[in-house]
């Protein structure tokens, strides 16, 4: 389509019978006036906002400052919306029409009678936004009133009218029973997704998993090792993941903390592990390249290279019996590594014992919730073997650990 | 997308200078991709992207970094500090030698692609014809202007290129129009020497002098109607022509440089070289006031019976 040359005169008062304007044309002048609006509105933006930007630009991927970064976003779009707005509504309180409006040749009818015009046409501008929210159902509305109203030009009581004499009409336009029924439909489903949404922020913010404060406190690191002591975070970290109780990417960090910011040398070896526990499944190749570098120079004396030859040479059963008889003190790891192993090589005398010893790590969460499904898998095993034989204790270990959880 | 200039009438079958810059930047780009090879090459990115290179590239080069860099590198992300890595070729150089500490594995693996790195950067387009602070020549201001990193980089200059060439030429001399191309090309060269002063890497691309061409466009015609072309949707009415004042340049295609410009002191926003633009938009509107005040004087030297009242240079060249 070819527009006529818009230096043309264009009468705005002329206005007394003229069409709707087209569908076609309001969101082509929409696009106009974003284009011409929206950088002179960022540039402004900028110049209030820049520090904040620079800090959403820098903090906006981070997780440890998602908290901070979200209502920074939120304010740098209000602003935007409402500065926009005013200006689209400047033009149409001084020219009945947006830039994008006037090149396009249409105009905005308000009823004057009713006052408050500059209010209302903004309110009319920024219902406009809002209707994108509402995945563009009140601006829909347009193809099923027979003026082709929108329901924000409803809500306002004014009207966008084409000054052409043959503007260019679809036959989609006609159709406006179909239009109709669609928007109903739509409406409703848009209806119940908004009450679903509120009810499930509503449960999230009663159970308190929804929280800012919550959020805020996320570190770097997993949050379930939150109170663990900075030099075991490590084995901690480790002996949860071999049982399957932590995700890879705590792992991860952990080991690259180690590796990268930690001066501790003692750990390396264990780190190189870790890294090798994370590795990708189908591609064993990085996997062999940590397990070698965990057992490279210094580090062949450290424990990373032992549970590492272990595994990789299939000679658990003397890691096993080196574990069982050192007199080191024990760790959450070392303690895992033997009641694993013990389970393992079906050591039955040794697997109580063992477990036992792991209710001294109880004080974390993720250690209760393994602690309660092995108690719970022992005691079903010694149900199995002699009825009824479940140590009164277990039971109230048991007991306490689901009180807890 | 809706661009200044118009297609409809555009002459396909004559020769002119619209058809001329779009040729000879098609030629450039294909003899250049046919002698050398695009950087970073695919694999490599993919590479760095990989597992957590990314964040091992970051820690590397924070290690090899002074402490007021350090310092002015705080606040960044891994993720912007691996990409002024990748762009560093200090840091390529030193990555060989340098004694880093941290997970010996990924160092081991890093070193190789940064090796690598750099001696496919030395055998790239961007190195060979392209303009930086590092390496540079006198032919580079102009080959620059000429050469795009990838089809869809020349594609979208090409149509401003042509589309706004194609108007001037009915309004302009032709010998103007190529020196604002050149000119402007040349100032963009010289805004991205002047204000991307961290940058190593060479810039390329025709978009420095479309700039110019835009900002000279702007100040000739001011505030009087032109035909803009645009798309919406492949439908009837979606696509065509609209008139639109030229002024309107400034805050559609303009004012935008000038924002990524006031966030990033730098002007290089994820690989644009908003300084270059700046420069061409700086250097077409300085040629613009140049072109309507000579205007201006030889149509009063005609006046006068002085010379003959045409726009151009031709009669001086």
């Amino acid at each position: 389509m070819v527009y006529h040359d818009g230096s043309a005169e264009i009468n705005l008062k002329k206005s007394q019978s003229l069409a709707p304007a087209t569908v076609l044309e309001r969101v082509f002048s929409f696009l106009l006036d974003y284009l011409i609006l929206a950088p002179a509105v960022s540039f402004i933006n900028l110049l209030i906002f820049k520090n904040e930007m620079i800090a959403w630009r820098n903090v906006g991927s981070s997780a440890a400052f998602g908290a901070e970064s979200l209502p920074l976003f939120f304010s740098i779009c209000a602003f935007f919306i409402i500065l926009f707005s005013a200006m689209q509504t400047i033009f149409i309180w001084k020219w009945q029409a947006t830039p994008g409006q006037y090149f396009l040749k249409i105009k905005v009818e308000f009823n004057s009678q009713i006052g408050l015009s500059f209010l209302r046409i903004f309110i009319r501008q920024l219902s406009f936004w809002l209707s994108i929210a509402l995945l563009g159902i009140p601006f829909l509305a347009v193809m099923g009133h027979p003026d082709g109203k929108t329901f924000y030009d409803r809500l306002t009581e004014t009207q966008i009218k084409s000054l052409k004499k043959n503007p260019v009409r679809f036959t989609f336009e006609t159709e406006g029973q179909y239009w109709r029924s669609l928007i109903s439909t739509l409406s409703m489903f848009v209806f119940l997704l908004v009450a679903a949404a509120s009810w499930n922020t509503h449960s999230n913010i009663r159970n308190k998993s929804f929280s800012f404060m919550k959020k805020q406190k996320a570190n770097y690191f997993c949050s379930e090792l939150r109170t663990v002591d900075m030099r075991d975070r490590l084995q901690t970290v480790i002996a949860l993941n071999l049982v399957g109780q932590i995700e890879d990417i705590c792992v991860d960090k952990e080991a690259d903390f180690v590796l990268w910011k930690s001066a501790d040398e003692a750990q390396r070896s264990l780190a190189y592990y870790a890294k090798s526990l994370t590795e990708n499944e189908t591609d064993d190749t990085q996997e062999r390249a940590y397990l070698r570098q965990a057992c490279a120079g210094k580090l062949k004396s450290q424990l990373g290279c032992q549970i590492a030859t272990a595994f990789q040479t299939d000679a658990l059963e003397n890691f096993y019996t080196k574990l069982s008889t050192s007199e080191t003190a024990d760790t959450l790891l070392l303690s895992t590594l033997k009641y694993e192993l013990s389970n393992m090589l079906n050591k039955p005398e040794k697997t109580a014992e063992y477990l036992n010893q792991l209710k001294a790590y109880d004080e974390l969460k993720v250690v209760k919730k393994y602690l309660l499904s092995e108690f719970v898998n022992q005691s079903i095993t010694n149900q199995s073997r002699s009825p009824a034989s479940v140590p009164a204790q277990d039971l109230d270990y048991i007991k306490k650990l689901m009180d807890d959880l | 997308m809706i661009f200044p200039g118009d297609l409809k009438v555009s002459n396909f079958s004559k020769p002119n200078l619209a058809m001329t810059f779009v040729t000879l930047n098609i030629l450039i780009f294909v003899i250049a991709n046919i002698l050398f090879q695009t950087w970073p090459q695919k694999n490599n990115m993919q590479d760095f992207q990989a597992k957590s290179f990314n964040q091992s590239l970051a820690k590397m080069y924070v290690q090899t970094l002074d402490p007021t860099e350090k310092k002015n590198y705080a606040d960044m992300t891994p993720n912007q500090l691996s990409q002024l890595a990748i762009k560093d070729q200090r840091f390529w150089a030193r990555a060989s030698y340098f004694p880093f500490k941290g997970d010996a594995v990924q160092i081991r693996q890093l070193k190789i692609i940064l090796a690598d790195l750099k001696s496919q950067y030395q055998d790239s387009v961007q190195y060979q014809f392209g303009l930086g602070q590092r390496h540079t020549s006198p032919w580079a201001w102009v080959t620059y202007q000429f050469t795009h990193y990838s089809f869809m980089h020349l594609l979208s200059n090409l149509i401003f290129i042509f589309l706004i060439i194609s108007y001037l030429e009915k309004k302009v001399a032709a010998t103007w129009i190529a020196l604002v191309y050149v000119l402007g090309g040349i100032g963009g060269g010289a805004g991205f020497l002047f204000l991307s002063l961290n940058e190593d890497l060479s810039v390329i691309g025709a978009s420095g002098s479309v700039c110019a061409l835009l900002g000279f466009l702007l100040v000739v015609k001011k505030n009087q109607t032109m035909p803009w072309t645009y798309l919406l949707a492949p439908i009837p009415g979606g696509y065509g022509q609209i008139y639109l004042p030229a002024f309107l340049i400034f805050p559609i295609y303009l004012l935008t440089d000038f924002s990524a410009l006031l966030l990033e002191p730098q002007g290089i926003v994820s690989t644009i070289a908003h300084s270059a633009h700046v420069g061409g938009t700086l250097t077409g509107l300085s040629l613009g006031v140049l072109y309507l005040m000579q205007s201006f004087f030889r149509s009063k030297a005609a006046s006068h019976g002085i010379f003959s009242n045409n726009d151009g240079l031709d009669e001086l060249l």
